[in-house]
């Protein structure tokens, strides 16, 4: 809708300059360059105003270009003859000044494409031009040394009129080089450019037929100018003011566009990550599932008799894949802790709980060997902080009790020292550790030899991974031992996990 | 607002244009009004003039007629006080002069004559003729003409300033905010909002203009957490990434030692498995009957498969770790392919393939390392074995000046377009693979394309679905004397 | 001496034959029919036709339809949202559990599965789902 009232109102004012022409040509020629002068100068303002955030150099050139198109229109307005305001300079002066406009146009219009995404300094153009134009000035209005447009009587002259199309072919190199370069324009600015050059090149060709300076050749070309200005206008104004993205902001547009862009990359690679990391952890349990399985399936007879030296073999090849699987999740336990992948999902949670839930499994094992399992964990306590984690430490410590201890009995003690700490200890009667082993204790893989007939079970990673989870929990383990007569591991943690003290055990881990 | 060489703020423009209309306004006017003024007055002239003469000639017609000669001498007289009145000159019946009177300091040059008869009813008793000057009325002319149009100009000026400072209230001044606020803003101040609320049509212009930029504002904002949420998310995963090859490989202080350790302490069991598990179906340890045979023929794939799957990732860690070493020596393609064929053969034969393969007889010996070049090999044969179920195999090895091409041709299931450059990935069996229940690592062409472009060679398939595929990689020649 | 699983039908889903044939073993060892898919879509299907007492359901399967997409097939086909379903699933991240879980599982079974754990946790859902039903 809004189209055609901008075209019929266009038509409205195309109408009544006609009908002013008609009245006073003078009065007319006044006008439809006034307008032009009007759009020229407001051109000028906005490019300068955003010069420094309009990336775009050539409308920035072309901004302070047309400043001076105006100024040197403005001469040729005052110029025109009737106006009397230049005397004693004849119609061609007129003519003059506008051959020199339009030179001035067509020449920038091109040379601003030399600017497009390079360096432009807006004061030293605006400098040029100045000087350029104040050149042009003197050379028509004082040396009289720019060549003669009209002759009474006769007419144009050829100089003018091969100017005309010297301009007009410029302006058409203008247009190729707009298409050339179609990707740095917005596309409604880049129609507009076009229309309006090309409308130019029209009135160009229209003026270089005129007669006299009130014939209709000349309202024609006019007409053109003031709609090639209008375009110029609506181009460059319009979109300046009311969809600044397209023009000034289209650097910020541009940065939104890459960052976009970049997070899409980014989350791909991220997707891509996660994909690899649950595929090693799920490629390397699957086979286990089957392993572990289908050898528990035929220990239990589900497939058919075992015999003895099969059952052994069988156990055997079941514990192999069960000690597989507690390294493979160890090795993949360290890693994530070592990257500070690991989230805490911290919960509330009773100690004697899972004191209880530790110690359960474990009972058989140890009342099989013959060892009293005792807890003295005093009732009420709660621990919020994440339960797994602190299970697994524990599960640890009390299983490598079990373990290393043939007689006697192994005591898990608890107790609350101040206000916000756990202390947890787990004390065995069992076979120690030397001195010169005690450094390697928490190292991974370096399992100490407890007797040179027994098979080493474990991984050799379980107290480097649970020093490494006591780290994680903002909390610590040590170990006291005395060879031969037992050892005491303690473990301390704080009773609440606070977030402050995980980002500070993590930087310091 | 300085004002330099140029106007160059749309206010001056305006001021400009204001001035410049009340100019020509007033120009204009005035050639009007001095025409007016001048057509008026100079009209009333000539009305007065004819007046004048005429009631003087009233007046003296009875005088002449008693030869009053002396009152005609005082009414001329006075009559010479008329502003517009410059000579008077009586003369009798005959034309001879009775009284002349006259200003001083009148030139006959602009002077308007009247002639007029001097009668009263018909009877002529002489004739007037009175010399009106123009100087009074032009004065009079000048001075009514500046006043109008000083008026005038002095009411436009007022009208203008009155405009000018509407505009700039309602135009100029929000035009300026926006434009100052908009020069502001960038990537860093997008904060800033224009501060325009009138109801025109700059109301809207800045309301819009507000609400785009508060919505770039959001985004820009949300974008710029969402990438560094991102980019923190990435590096958290290539830490934990490059964490698992560092346990792999060992980042620990006894790296090798670790890395022995690991190897070790991941083969040990699986291959305890794999030998018990070997030996129970085998029989040795007693009967097992069909069921049990089964169990254990699955326990046992899976425990080989595992075995390749972690001797793939630690041959992929060692490699991202840089572990890797290649050891360069020269070779011949004849050793290569003895060492690799045999073992194909037989597995082409058990599906009841073809294997061929061709080689130019006087074909050069590479210089690469010919450890990984095979294991390469085999894993593009034992691939094109596997998932071909009817049809050939084929070898093809070419020399250039440039490299040593190895490609190999099956007729197998072929590969969809789009997976072509999935399949040199980690982890990724394409298609069918896992619904027929292939086996397979997915490690194995990840770790070739590895080994391949750690020579400094290419690794790449062809395939047609349905049809087969071909794969293909090469070992550059590389000058035999640098080492 | 009747079989605890007797009568009752379990739908195991898993794209390795290796992994259903376990839990057909285990299962059908103490009387469950078991019943077996390989991909989601078939899932969707034999639930359907089949109406199982309890599903297993891999959470990682390949094509178009994942383990956790079956999941919320199923639970959105009102004669089938009763059924519990267990997923099976080789991580022991918690936040896969968790979503697991939301996604509608009514529990997970840990892969490598526990020959011993698996047939009680059957038995206990199946409870639990006919207790409230």
């Amino acid at each position: 809708m809004r189209k055609y009232t901008t075209i019929v109102i266009g038509i409205l004012v195309l109408f009544g300059l006609y009908l002013t022409s008609l009245y006073s040509f003078l009065l007319f020629h006044s006008l439809v360059e006034l307008f032009s002068i009007v759009v020229a100068c407001s051109i000028f303002m906005i490019a300068w105003n955003s010069r420094r955030l309009m990336d775009n150099n050539y409308l920035l050139f072309i901004g302070i270009a047309y400043l001076f198109i105006g100024g040197l229109d403005l001469m040729h307005t005052l110029g025109y003859p009737g106006m009397s305001v230049f005397q004693g300079y004849g119609t061609t002066l007129s003519t003059q000044l506008w051959i020199a406009t339009r030179y001035l146009e067509s020449l920038s219009l091109l040379i601003a494409f030399f600017f497009l995404g390079r360096r432009m300094r807006p004061n030293l153009v605006f400098l040029s031009y100045t000087a350029i134009v104040s050149l042009v000035l003197v050379s028509i209005f004082y040396w009289n040394v720019f060549p003669l447009t009209f002759v009474e009587g006769v007419g144009l002259t050829p100089f003018k009129k091969i100017s005309e199309y010297i301009i007009s072919l410029i302006l058409l190199g203008s247009v190729v080089l707009l298409l050339r370069n179609r990707r740095e324009f917005d596309r409604g600015v880049l129609r507009l450019l076009i229309a309006a050059i090309i409308t130019t090149i029209g009135a160009e060709l229209f003026f270089a037929f005129y007669i006299n300076a009130y014939g209709f050749s000349n309202l024609v070309g006019h007409f053109l100018k003031l709609i090639s200005f209008f375009l110029i206008y609506k181009a460059i104004i319009e979109t300046g003011l009311t969809k600044p993205y397209n023009l000034l902001f289209r650097n910020l547009k541009q940065n939104e566009e890459q960052l976009e862009q970049a997070n899409v990359r980014l989350q791909e690679m991220d997707r891509l990550k996660s994909v690899f990391l649950a595929s090693t952890s799920h490629e390397l349990r699957t086979p286990l599932n089957s392993i572990i399985g289908f050898t528990g399936i035929i220990l239990q007879g589900m497939s058919g008799e075992v015999n003895e030296e099969q059952r052994k073999q069988l156990t055997m090849v079941k514990n192999s894949a069960s000690h597989l699987l507690s390294l493979i999740n160890d090795v993949l336990d360290i890693s994530k802790i070592e990257s500070g992948r690991v989230e805490l999902s911290p919960e509330e949670f009773s100690l004697d709980d899972l004191v209880r839930e530790v110690v359960e499994p474990l009972s058989p094992t140890a009342s099989k060997k013959g060892l009293e399992l005792m807890t003295e964990v005093p009732a009420g306590i709660t621990l919020f902080n994440d339960k797994r984690r602190v299970k697994q430490v524990l599960m640890n410590l009390v299983s490598n009790a079990v373990k290393f201890t043939n007689q006697g009995s192994v005591k898990i003690t608890a107790r609350v020292p101040g206000e916000d700490n756990l202390e947890v200890r787990v004390i065995d009667t069992g076979v120690g550790i030397k001195k010169e082993d005690m450094d390697k204790l928490f190292q991974p893989f370096q399992q100490i030899d407890v007797s040179p007939t027994k098979k080493s079970e474990g991984t050799g990673l379980g107290l480097h991974l649970s020093k490494k989870l006591a780290d994680l929990l903002s909390g610590d383990i040590s170990a006291k031992s005395e060879y031969g007569r037992g050892s005491e591991f303690t473990f301390t943690m704080p009773l609440r996990y606070e977030e402050e003290q995980r980002n500070e055990a993590s930087a310091g881990g | 607002m300085k004002r330099k060489l140029r106007i160059r703020t749309i206010r001056g423009k305006i001021l400009l244009s204001i001035v410049i209309v009340i100019v020509l306004c007033v120009v204009f006017s005035a050639f009007i009004v001095s025409q007016v003024v001048k057509d008026r007055l100079g009209e009333k002239y000539e009305v007065d003039k004819m007046a004048a003469t005429e009631s003087l000639s009233y007046s003296l017609a009875p005088v002449l007629d008693l030869y009053d000669y002396k009152q005609v001498e005082r009414i001329i007289t006075s009559s010479l006080t008329y502003e517009n009145i410059a000579y008077i000159t009586v003369f009798d019946r005959g034309g001879i002069l009775i009284v002349s009177a006259a200003e001083q300091n009148v030139s006959s040059e602009d002077l308007d004559i009247e002639k007029y008869n001097i009668t009263s009813n018909d009877r002529v008793f002489g004739s007037i003729e009175v010399g009106f000057s123009r100087k009074y009325i032009d004065e009079q002319i000048q001075t009514t003409t500046v006043a109008l149009i000083s008026g005038l100009a002095g009411f436009l000026i007022l009208v203008g300033l009155a405009l000018f400072t509407f505009i700039n209230r309602s135009v100029i001044n929000p035009l300026g905010v926006f434009t100052r606020t908009v020069k502001e803003m960038d990537s860093e101040n997008l904060a800033l909002r224009v501060n325009i609320h009138s109801e025109d049509e700059l109301g809207t212009l800045a309301g819009s203009f507000n609400r785009m930029a508060g919505d770039l504002e959001k985004s820009h904002r949300a974008l710029k957490k969402a990438h560094s949420e991102l980019e923190l998310k990435v590096e958290e995963r290539t830490k934990e990434l490059v964490e698992i090859n560092k346990q792999l490989i060992g980042a620990s202080k006894h790296k090798s030692q670790f890395l022995a350790n690991m190897s070790h302490e991941l083969r040990t069991p699986l291959n305890s498995i794999i030998g018990y598990t070997k030996l129970m179906l085998d029989g040795l340890e007693g009967d097992i009957n069909e069921e049990q045979q089964k169990d254990l023929q699955t326990v046992y794939t899976n425990s080989k498969h595992l075995l390749e799957l972690i001797n793939g990732l630690l041959d992929l860690s060692r490699i991202e770790a840089g572990k890797t070493v290649l050891s360069y020596g020269t070779f011949t393609i004849s050793d290569l392919l003895s060492e690799v064929i045999p073992a194909i053969e037989q597995l082409a034969r058990e599906k009841g393939l073809t294997l061929t393969y061709s080689m130019a007889p006087n074909i050069g010996h590479p210089y690469a390392d010919q450890a990984k070049t095979k294991q390469v090999l085999m894993n593009i044969l034992g691939n094109a074995v596997k998932f071909t179920n009817e049809g050939s195999i084929k070898l093809n090895v070419v020399e250039t000046d440039k490299d040593f091409a190895f490609s190999v041709t099956d007729t197998g299931i072929g590969i969809k377009e789009e997976d072509l450059g999935v399949i040199f990935d980690s982890f990724k069996q394409v298609g069918p693979a896992q619904i027929a229940g292939y086996e397979g690592t997915g490690l194995g062409l990840a770790i070739s394309k590895q080994f391949i472009e750690m020579q400094g060679g290419r690794i790449w398939a062809e395939s047609e679905l349905g049809k087969g595929s071909t794969f293909t990689f090469t070992l550059p020649k590389k000058k035999v004397a640098s080492s | 001496m009747e079989k605890e699983g007797a009568g009752k039908k379990i739908l195991v889903v898993d794209d390795r034959e290796d992994s259903r044939r376990l839990v057909w073993k285990v299962l059908g060892y103490r009387g469950y029919e078991v019943i077996e898919a390989g991909t989601g879509e078939d899932a969707i299907n034999m639930a359907q036709s089949e109406l199982p007492a309890l599903i297993l359901m891999d959470i990682r399967l390949p094509g178009g339809i994942d383990g956790l997409e079956a999941t919320r097939r199923i639970k959105a086909i009102p004669q089938l949202a009763h059924i519990p379903i267990l997923a099976m699933t080789a991580s022991v991240r918690p936040e896969d559990m968790h979503q697991a879980l939301n996604e509608g599982c009514s529990g997970f079974v840990s892969k490598p599965i526990d020959i011993d754990e698996l047939p009680k946790q059957v038995a206990e859902h199946i409870a639990r789902a006919s207790s409230t039903a």
